[in-house]
């Protein structure tokens, strides 16, 4: 099982990079191509944190004390 | 969890083909998805890489098999038919998730039912050659705010952050909820070093 979150961390890994490369590339767009761009690109990043900090706040045979639900939002 | 809340399930001849894959091939079946799910990032984040990292021009970036089949970033209807294969999984497999991950896996459902629904609109101005708001391209509803690279890398976020947190929640349920899985996805705990080579 460790395998597959690792497997999943590296695809959140490679989103949060690419998330702050494509905020550096959008700087340079016109104004309102670089606005949408910007803004799905940072919840892409926060997301991707979120869930990777998640994905390893478990141990195994311990039930996780984080209860969020999608009311909460992502 | 204790092993005794989440013995591994036995397929038998009554159960139906969604019956077995919802139970005792379950786990088989999210890490079937999973794989396709992760190809397809790949090509999406190689897209990414080609633009915002190595600079190439937009219509250059193809991600890996776009560059020795270049029809197929251009295809909608692939890109449709991807999209319905997504919704199609989600749908098929949701019974295996109870309580909290079942909450985040139709999540991740009616959000790809929408990244869908945007994928259709462009399969269709692709089949009768009519642009929506007089575009040069296809273009979808969301893609008018936002440029359809970043556009579909945030829908493809957006349906598998709430995926990886429901899977989160099937291999660690919450109490309670263990008892109430009819498949073998929960993480057994490690209880002897021989063990510990097969988790």
């Amino acid at each position: 099982m460790n395998l597959v979150r690792s497997i999943i961390s590296v695809f959140l890994i490679a989103l949060l990079g690419i998330s702050i490369a494509g905020w550096i590339w959008a700087g340079g767009q016109p104004t309102p191509k670089m606005q949408g761009s910007r803004v799905v690109l940072a919840i892409c990043g926060f997301a991707s944190t979120g869930c990777l900090l998640l994905l390893w706040s478990a141990k195994p045979g311990r039930p996780s004390q984080q209860h969020p639900s999608p009311a909460d939002g992502t | 969890m204790s092993t005794a809340t989440c013995s591994v399930p036995q397929a038998s001849d009554q159960q139906t083909w969604m019956e077995k894959i919802n139970g005792p091939y379950h786990k088989q079946a999210l890490y079937l998805y999973t794989a396709i799910v992760l190809a397809h990032w790949c090509e999406h984040l190689a897209q990414a890489i080609q633009i915002y990292v190595l600079g190439w021009p937009i219509p250059e970036s193809r991600g890996v098999l776009g560059l020795w089949f270049p029809w197929m970033i251009k295809s909608e209807l692939l890109h449709y038919g991807y999209a319905l294969v997504m919704l199609v999984a989600f749908w098929i497999l949701r019974k295996g998730f109870v309580g909290q991950s079942y909450r985040w896996w139709m999540l991740a459902f009616w959000i790809q039912f929408w990244h869908h629904i945007e994928h259709a609109l462009l399969q269709g101005q692709a089949i009768f050659r009519h642009n929506l708001f007089d575009s040069p391209v296809p273009v979808s509803i969301l893609q008018l705010l936002i440029p359809r690279v970043e556009l579909h890398l945030f829908y493809n976020t957006v349906v598998f952050i709430p995926m990886v947190i429901a899977m989160f929640y099937h291999m660690f349920p919450l109490p309670g909820e263990a008892a109430h899985q009819g498949c073998s996805c929960a993480w057994q705990p490690r209880t002897a070093p021989a063990t510990a080579a097969s988790a």
